[in-house]
């Protein structure tokens, strides 16, 4: 059940556009597709932050290294666009091995902090020259065309490939539970059995989703089938980026990193390699913002120097992160979605004080809800369906993540047990 | 490629650097002293040149708006005492004062858009001449007064009894408390005078570069690009590198204008390669 739970969630926002639509308010479509690239890149920043510690502010730098790669193949290069994406994903985690190899002597707090965001420097006074032009297109930017795939059938092969996903997660995480269970008598083998039907029930659901969202677009040409096209596509990704992240950060590596951010000596001492693990954050943290920055490209189809190597960017990571909260993972998605609205839609009605409005909020969660937002939703959701299956609010095996390893207290068992049954 | 042009290019050179020092030993004595990478200090230098333009364009006087300019230090400790005091982390303090930066920076822009402003003092808008070079006359006020200023916080910082506790403060927290200094005042003072110079600086700025939103963002990077070359919190090696960057940046602006920004980041570059704690610095736990 609870692996079924982002399935649910990205039914109902696969079918958000179509009421979007209806109810006239078709420019929230963009917002939202902006909203999910940017949780992409909040979440490769809120990696480093929440589960090792790391503040690193040249996070900009992979995102900006990706939207240009990504751009450089698109215009000169005529690489398809998917494989664009995957070698700029590449092109992000070797500079996280590079940027982690530059911070060998000092891979921790505010040295870490400074010495990325003077790698970042590095890159932004570079394509901030005039000189340049030829490779950063200066202020106006690089113009980057619409690929001719996003016009036609790159939708329904996107639905195909993330409905093929989840279903090979779930029956994996079903199949998982069966071997870890499989001597525990009733109560657990009938939670199988229902989940397989709930399974069966979420595939239908889903496959009549697709079918309203295709009729829905074959009846309305025209600029919403372009804009349709790049929500989910970043729809999309997020949610694999999700899936995938949530299976890391269930792992012992993730364990491992969480004790090297309470108390890096101690980890050392228990025989962890904390520059190898630290590096490995990095390359799959960089790997992840170049995917963000790549399909920013195309969201707004123009990258110049501003928007893509700006520190500012960066910044713009943290408030969602901080607002979202870092140590869920999915902290950073509420984040963004919710200060991208803010930003974007309520711009009109407030003039520029929206900014302003974030900036108190922000400063809010960090003096009383340090958990940020997302963690008090979950609250929420569990007081509201107090009676969800104890595997859903089992989850609080992310939560424990709060505390340091010291503390995890009541709640070790818990995570343990979620351990075995991932 | 005159000795005449060589030389006005390392005055403004100085020019330049005196402003930077100001900006830029703030932030370094309150990264060594206090741990915390303060993110606003750009957006206190902004509100600064802000405040001194408002108040020297209408009473014409540049004293006046040094004056006002200085009064930032209120500002900063505000800041000081009811936010970053509940929070002794530096984690936390470099996420808050980011937070900060934004929003002080919105602010500025909502109160005074986008448009540059410049304001010129009488009297010293024109050049001065001495034989074949050519030197601005501003750029020597900004000289004379960043001198008056630096040595004045050198011996601050050097010769007075606050200094010896900030001295002290940086090298080693806990063992100043344990001998009875009350650290908490320290930092507040410490901040407020970070805060004043950065206005200071920032309101100097002002009738050479004049003030838009960013300003304080585009050099809170060049007293970053200071901070790593001159190590961190070390007050001889951030005069030494500001003074450098100053004059580099000048040199590179005259000759090579393409390099200008580039050089910095290619010094800071070969700095974190061979020497990550910087010139004069030692690594910070």
């Amino acid at each position: 059940m609870r692996n079924l739970i982002p399935f649910i969630y990205f039914i109902i926002l696969m079918l958000l556009p179509i009421l979007f639509d209806r109810m006239g308010v078709a420019r929230l479509i963009a917002i939202f597709t902006y909203a999910y690239i940017m949780s992409i890149f909040a979440i490769s920043f809120s990696l480093l932050l929440g589960y090792l510690g790391l503040l690193c502010f040249g996070q900009a730098l992979f995102f900006g290294l990706g939207a240009y790669v990504t751009a450089y193949q698109l215009l000169w290069l005529g690489i398809p666009y998917p494989l664009a994406l995957i070698i700029s994903a590449i092109t992000g985690s070797l500079m996280g091995l590079a940027v982690a190899f530059i911070n060998r002597k000092v891979f921790r707090g505010i040295p870490f902090t400074f010495i990325t965001l003077s790698v970042l420097l590095i890159f932004y006074f570079l394509y901030r020259r005039r000189e340049l032009r030829a490779i950063s297109g200066g202020e106006q930017g690089l113009m980057i065309p619409l690929p001719e795939v996003f016009r036609s059938e790159m939708l329904s092969l996107v639905l195909i490939l993330i409905f093929v996903i989840m279903l090979i997660d779930a029956i994996y995480v079903l199949k998982r539970r069966r071997e870890v269970y499989g001597d525990i008598p009733t109560k657990e083998k009938k939670s199988v059995f229902r989940e397989i039907l709930l399974l069966c029930l979420v595939c239908i659901v889903y496959l009549l989703a697709v079918a309203v969202l295709t009729f829905y677009i074959a009846l309305k040409p025209g600029p919403f089938r372009a804009s349709i096209n790049m929500y989910i596509i970043s729809l999309t990704v997020l949610c694999v980026i999700y899936i995938l992240l949530r299976k890391l950060l269930n792992t012992p590596l993730a364990l491992a990193w969480i004790a090297i951010r309470d108390n890096e000596v101690r980890a050392k001492t228990m025989g962890y390699n904390s520059f190898m693990l630290k590096t490995v954050a990095l390359v799959i943290s960089g790997a992840i913002a170049s995917v963000a920055g790549g399909l920013y490209v195309l969201y707004s189809q123009n990258i110049n120097p501003d928007s893509a190597f700006s520190p500012l960017i960066s910044i713009q990571a943290l408030i969602y992160s901080i607002i979202g909260g870092i140590y869920m993972i999915e902290g950073p998605i509420v984040g963004a979605i919710l200060v991208t609205f803010i930003e974007r839609y309520l711009a009109e009605y407030f003039g520029g004080w929206n900014m302003v409005f974030v900036g108190v909020m922000f400063i809010i969660v960090v003096f009383f809800l340090a958990k940020g937002v997302s963690y008090y939703l979950w609250v929420v959701q569990n007081r509201i369906f107090p009676k969800l299956p104890s595997i859903i609010r089992g989850k609080i095996g992310y939560l424990t993540h709060f505390k340091s390893i010291k503390s995890f207290g009541k709640y070790r068992h818990m995570l343990h047990r979620n351990h075995r049954a991932h | 490629m005159s000795i005449e042009i060589l030389l006005s290019a390392i005055i403004d050179g100085i020019a330049l650097g005196f402003v930077l020092l100001m900006l830029s030993l703030g932030f370094s004595v309150i990264f060594g002293l206090m741990r915390i990478a303060n993110f606003a200090h750009g957006s206190l230098f902004t509100l600064g040149a802000y405040l001194g333009f408002e108040v020297a364009s209408r009473t014409g006087n540049i004293v006046y708006g040094l004056l006002a300019a200085s009064s930032i230090g209120l500002i900063g400790l505000v800041i000081e005492r009811f936010l970053l005091k509940p929070k002794r982390d530096p984690m936390m303090q470099v996420i808050i004062t980011a937070g900060l930066m934004m929003l002080l920076d919105r602010l500025a822009w909502l109160r005074w858009g986008d448009v540059p402003y410049i304001w010129i003092p009488k009297g010293l808008e024109g050049v001065v001449r001495y034989g074949p070079i050519i030197m601005h006359s501003y750029r020597l006020f900004i000289i004379v007064v960043g001198i008056f200023i630096s040595i004045v916080t050198y011996y601050l910082f050097t010769k007075t009894r606050y200094g010896l506790f900030v001295r002290a403060g940086i090298d080693d927290r806990e063992m100043i408390q344990v001998f009875g200094v009350n650290i908490e005042k320290i930092f507040t003072i410490t901040f407020a005078i970070g805060s004043i110079l950065a206005g200071v600086a920032g309101f100097l700025l002002v009738p050479w570069q004049g003030v838009y939103p960013l300003i304080g963002t585009n050099y809170l990077l060049y007293a970053f690009a200071i901070v790593i070359i001159g190590g961190m919190g070390s007050i001889e090696g951030t005069i030494i590198s500001s003074m450098l960057v100053g004059i580099i940046q000048q040199l590179c602006a005259y000759y090579v204008p393409y390099l200008s920004e580039v050089s910095i980041g290619i010094a800071m570059f070969l700095v974190l390669i061979m020497k990550p704690e910087g010139l004069l610095g030692k690594v910070i736990e």
